[in-house]
């Protein structure tokens, strides 16, 4: 026998399709409680999202402040204290289906924590599904199906120390755990600060995942300068005159012809022989910007690692962006390997695969000059596209206001933690219809490890609490003051051996 | 006074034991009679007196076994109970001995060659001297060399090669053969058979020939290197002193990567550091033979077409996994700490101190080639005086002896030569490989772009090559390889 939690009161605004509110006669109701009650169209569920208490002794201040302590004492003030909590109607069981609230409930219907499975049921999870924590004030564990979590895009959004890599960590973590039979997908990770490395490592005290976890230090990587698609080089060398960028791509084409008629690929020395036969203004020109290119060490005759290489089912590859310091080569890099992703699996070449891009705001800003945002035309064309041919993005940032509207916009579910920037709090709501005021408010005020949910991957915004990782915590996860004590350890340490050598 | 005369012909009677040198100028003709046994050079590590029961068990009887300058000899009166020997050698030994023709094994018992020009005092006395050859007469009896010459060029000098094909080979005119492989093989037969050289290995070693196929379409801009000169002197105690019995000897055994005497096809085994990466290997038939003995056929072939590689790429590797790869890969990996030194490898290396007979002969030819040049460059001095048969017959020495030292390494990695052995074949090809990617690397390096190369030849673009062979020859100090043509539109081939 289920326990009742309240009973709906008639007031101003309700009970309504939209609204109810409830008085609570046992028990707690806490913000972000899912609720249910029985009526004529079914069980609705709804979530409570404001909880007033009231109390009519202490309702006028004149009253309060002339009998002042001897009220309570007085009069039975204790018993006059109600609880009112404020659902919103989230939807409607009926036999068959969920729909959606289009009837009010009767005042004086009895309202009763929701049920475990109606959570469940009502909000999709699925138990194959990805465990990323438990839901609050219920004992029902956050498992969003894979597809509606990833098919149509994620974003994580949160402030610096919120726990996002924490959180991406565990989804990491349920990424790689998943079986053949429950299907496996390429993660390729564009890892800014080096957060994920420790997936590659080898454990013993924790779960180990190195086995199924590729890192590539992004200074060893080569691209084939053949393969650069051109409208990318053509940013990327965004200071050469329209007459040097005409030779230069009529070389690279005829060098490319080549390569396709039995010569084997070709790299910078190539393209230089072939300017040595220009003019020699023209020559010097093409030079300086090959010089340019040659320096970035970064182009090669083929690619390495190549892109079938980086995914694979089942697998992650981390591409370790922490030990590049030119913001250019990170955007060519993650430009590179985007495109070649995406291309690659529009001809089935490769598996479905979640793109996850550490400090998105970086690769996608909402508004910088072309050369400076290689990557911002791919993402948003896999934003756009990408479900079609399961090519996934998982943005990752802290700054979603300098992100970009339109692929945040095309990130069909959020994991919003911490927020408290307004300006950032605004713009996640001009991009997410599911934030509305009250879920705004609760963002800010959510605590370190705490989470929203709302979009594709839940009926409904859903508050959990982020499960605890069983991987390897990532080297970065450590405190100023366990960070200053190793500093002054390793200095001390460093001074003895100097003492004993000498 | 002296008579010169040129031997012209060789006869050998087998129910006599005797040969018939036949003699020739424009007035007469002189037959000289000499007695000769057939024979042919019993392989060093085959004992004597086990060879001699072995044959009595096969009740083979007329023969003797002879020893002439520290070797034995198989010498019998019948050609056919050579033959025979052999046959049975090779049966019970697994080791062929060559067996030339009675007039062939005379000659270079001699050391003589048809139309080597001698000097007669008298019918009795008589000596081999070194003279111009003018033996038109001998070749078209019926008109004026340089009448015949005029008639028609082509034949003529078709018969005057023919010819010196003939006193290189030491074969009459009539069986000097069509191909240039032919030609070569006998020269092979000739060198193993003076040096007692095994004509038959246990081929038992696996053995891959790579494919070269040139890139299609026309190209301009191109200059032809031609690098087939070089092998002949890269195969010399100079620069790799290979052959049978001068590789992998107990007396110059290398301890480090960067002996001198360590030959390119020499296998270091490496541990690599990575998992899932690939490398271009410098050996073509190193990366053959890994495309066909290991796991991940599809990634190579994928990367392969990917990227239109020339060839299949080295890999995917796997951390801490170990792999035997060439001398030159090895380093490379080393170098750029893809991979650490292993510790079981095949180290193939070369005699520093014992010259190969390969070598000798070689050098010889060499030396012959650089008289008759400096022969000719005395004679060109008269740029009016008419074209004798003479120059003729010298110029074309010389392009025959360079053809057939060129082919020399060809032949002995042809799978169908007699003389082919695989490891020795390795070697060679490996020798080749490696120069000719240090050329392609060097060229980079200089700003040229290599378009093709094969084994015989690399394609350079643009005319100023000579100048990149000079310095690559400089830089590696091996001999240069020389242009050998500029084309502006040609086909890679």
């Amino acid at each position: 026998m289920k326990e009742v939690l309240g009973t709906v009161v008639s007031t101003i605004e309700g009970p309504s399709p939209s609204r109810i509110d409830f008085v609570v006669n046992s028990g707690k109701a806490h913000k972000g409680m899912f609720v249910e009650l029985v009526y004529s169209e079914g069980t609705m569920i709804a979530m409570v999202d404001e909880l007033i208490k009231t109390n009519r002794y202490f309702e006028r201040p004149d009253s309060v402040k002339t009998i002042g302590e001897e009220l309570e004492k007085n009069f039975p003030a204790a018993d006059w204290e109600f609880l009112i909590a404020k659902a919103k109607p989230l939807g409607v069981f009926t036999d068959k289906l969920i729909q959606r609230s289009t009837f009010p409930p009767s005042p004086g219907a009895k309202v009763y924590v929701a049920d475990n499975e109606h959570i469940k049921k009502f909000l999709k999870l699925d138990e194959d599904g990805m465990n990323l924590g438990q839901i609050q004030f219920h004992d029902v564990l956050m498992k969003p199906n894979l597809s509606k979590l990833l098919q149509k895009h994620l974003a994580i959004l949160a402030m610096s120390g919120a726990g996002k890599s924490y959180c991406v960590s565990v989804l990491l973590e349920e990424l790689l755990s998943r079986t053949d039979e429950q299907g496996q997908i390429a993660v390729i990770a564009f890892d800014t600060h080096g957060e994920y490395t420790c997936f590659g490592e080898p454990t013993k005290t924790h779960t180990d995942f190195s086995s199924k976890t590729r890192v590539i230090d992004a200074r060893n990587i080569k691209l084939s300068l053949a393969k650069i698609p051109r409208y990318l080089l053509d940013k990327f060398l965004s200071n050469l005159t329209p007459v040097q960028k005409r030779e230069l791509f009529r070389i690279i084409s005829k060098l490319s012809q080549e390569m396709k008629s039995g010569v084997g690929p070709f790299n910078i020395n190539s393209i230089r022989a072939e300017v040595k036969e220009l003019e020699p203004k023209l020559a010097t020109a093409l030079n300086f910007a090959l010089d340019d290119l040659e320096r970035l060490n970064l182009f090669g005759k083929i690619d390495d690692p190549s892109i079938l290489e980086i995914a694979k089912p089942g697998q992650l590859t981390v591409i370790d962006l922490n030990g590049l310091i030119s913001q250019k080569k990170k955007q060519l890099i993650v430009a590179y390997f985007s495109e070649k992703l995406f291309s690659a699996r529009r001809q089935m070449r490769v598996p479905p695969f979640a793109l996850l891009i550490e400090e998105a705001h970086n690769f996608i800003p909402e508004s910088t000059a072309a050369e400076h945002a290689l990557a911002k035309s791919t993402l948003r064309t896999i934003a756009r596209e990408g479900r079609k041919f399961c090519a996934s993005l998982i943005l990752i940032s802290q700054r979603p206001k300098r992100l970009d509207v339109t692929t945040l916009a095309n990130c069909n579910t959020n994991i919003i933690l911490r927020i408290t920037n307004p300006n950032d709090l605004d713009h996640i709501k001009q991009s997410s219809e599911g934030v509305d005021s009250n879920s705004s408010s609760m963002i800010s005020s959510l605590r370190v490890g705490e989470a929203m949910i709302m979009g594709e991957a839940v009926s409904a915004p859903t508050f959990f609490k982020v499960r605890e990782r069983t991987s390897a915590p990532s080297k970065h996860e450590t405190t100023l003051e366990e960070s200053a004590k190793k500093f002054a350890s390793d200095k001390e340490k460093q001074d003895d051996e100097i003492d004993a050598f000498l | 006074m002296p008579t010169h005369k040129y031997l012209v012909k060789l006869k050998y009677l087998c129910e006599k034991n005797e040969i018939y040198a036949y003699f020739r100028n424009t007035r007469e003709q002189t037959v000289k009679r000499f007695s000769f046994y057939p024979y042919f050079i019993l392989q060093k590590d085959l004992d004597a007196k086990k060879v001699q029961e072995l044959l009595f068990d096969f009740k083979i009887k007329n023969f003797s076994i002879e020893q002439n300058n520290g070797r034995n000899k198989i010498v019998s009166s019948s050609f056919d109970t050579l033959k025979k020997i052999s046959k049975v050698l090779a049966k019970t030994t697994n080791k062929k001995h060559l067996v030339l023709a009675p007039e062939r094994t005379f000659l270079l018992e001699k050391n003589w060659s048809y139309f080597d020009t001698f000097s007669f005092e008298s019918s009795d006395a008589f000596e081999k001297i070194s003279r111009r050859k003018d033996f038109g007469f001998h070749l078209i009896p019926e008109i004026a060399f340089e009448e015949a010459l005029c008639l028609n060029e082509k034949q003529t000098s078709f018969l005057v090669e023919q010819s010196v094909f003939s006193t290189l080979l030491r074969v009459p005119l009539a069986k000097v053969p069509k191909t240039i492989q032919e030609k070569t093989e006998i020269l092979l037969e000739n060198i193993f058979f003076v040096n007692g050289g095994i004509i038959s290995w246990k081929n038992d070693e696996a053995f891959y020939s790579y494919n070269e196929f040139a890139p299609f379409g026309e190209y301009d801009s191109i200059s032809k290197i031609d690098f087939a000169v070089i092998w002949p002197q890269l195969f010399s105690k100079n620069f790799f002193n290979i052959g049978q019995e001068t590789m992998n000897c107990s007396c110059c055994k290398p301890v480090k990567l960067d002996d001198t005497n360590l030959l390119p096809s020499s296998r270091i085994e490496v541990t690599f550091n990575e998992d899932d990466s690939f490398f271009e290997s410098s050996s073509n038939t190193f990366t053959l033979e890994f495309h066909k003995n290991n796991s991940g056929k599809e990634f190579r072939k994928q990367k392969r077409r990917e990227f239109c590689l020339r060839n299949y790429p080295i890999g995917p590797t796997k951390k801490d996994f170990s792999a035997k790869v060439p001398l030159d890969d090895a380093k490379q990996l080393l170098d750029n700490n893809i991979a650490i030194l292993g510790k079981k490898h095949l180290p193939q290396w070369f005699c520093l101190k014992k010259e190969s007979f390969l070598s000798k002969e070689i050098r010889l030819v060499n030396e012959k080639s650089f008289e008759e040049k400096k022969q000719t460059l005395k004679k060109e001095d008269n740029l009016f005086e008419k074209l004798s048969f003479a120059d003729l017959f010298s110029s074309t020495l010389i392009n025959s002896m360079n053809s057939l030292l060129q082919e020399l390494p060809f032949q002995l990695t042809n799978p169908l030569s007699s003389f082919f052995e695989p490891k020795l074949a390795k070697a060679i090809i490996s020798i080749q490989e490696s120069t000719l990617a240090k050329f392609t690397k060097f060229s980079e390096k200089k700003g040229y772009r290599v378009l093709h190369v094969n084994r015989k030849n690399a394609f350079v673009k643009g005319f100023s090559s000579l100048t990149l062979t000079k310095s690559f020859s400089e830089e590696l100090a091996i001999p240069q390889p020389q242009i050998a043509s500029f084309s502006k539109q040609t086909k890679l081939i």
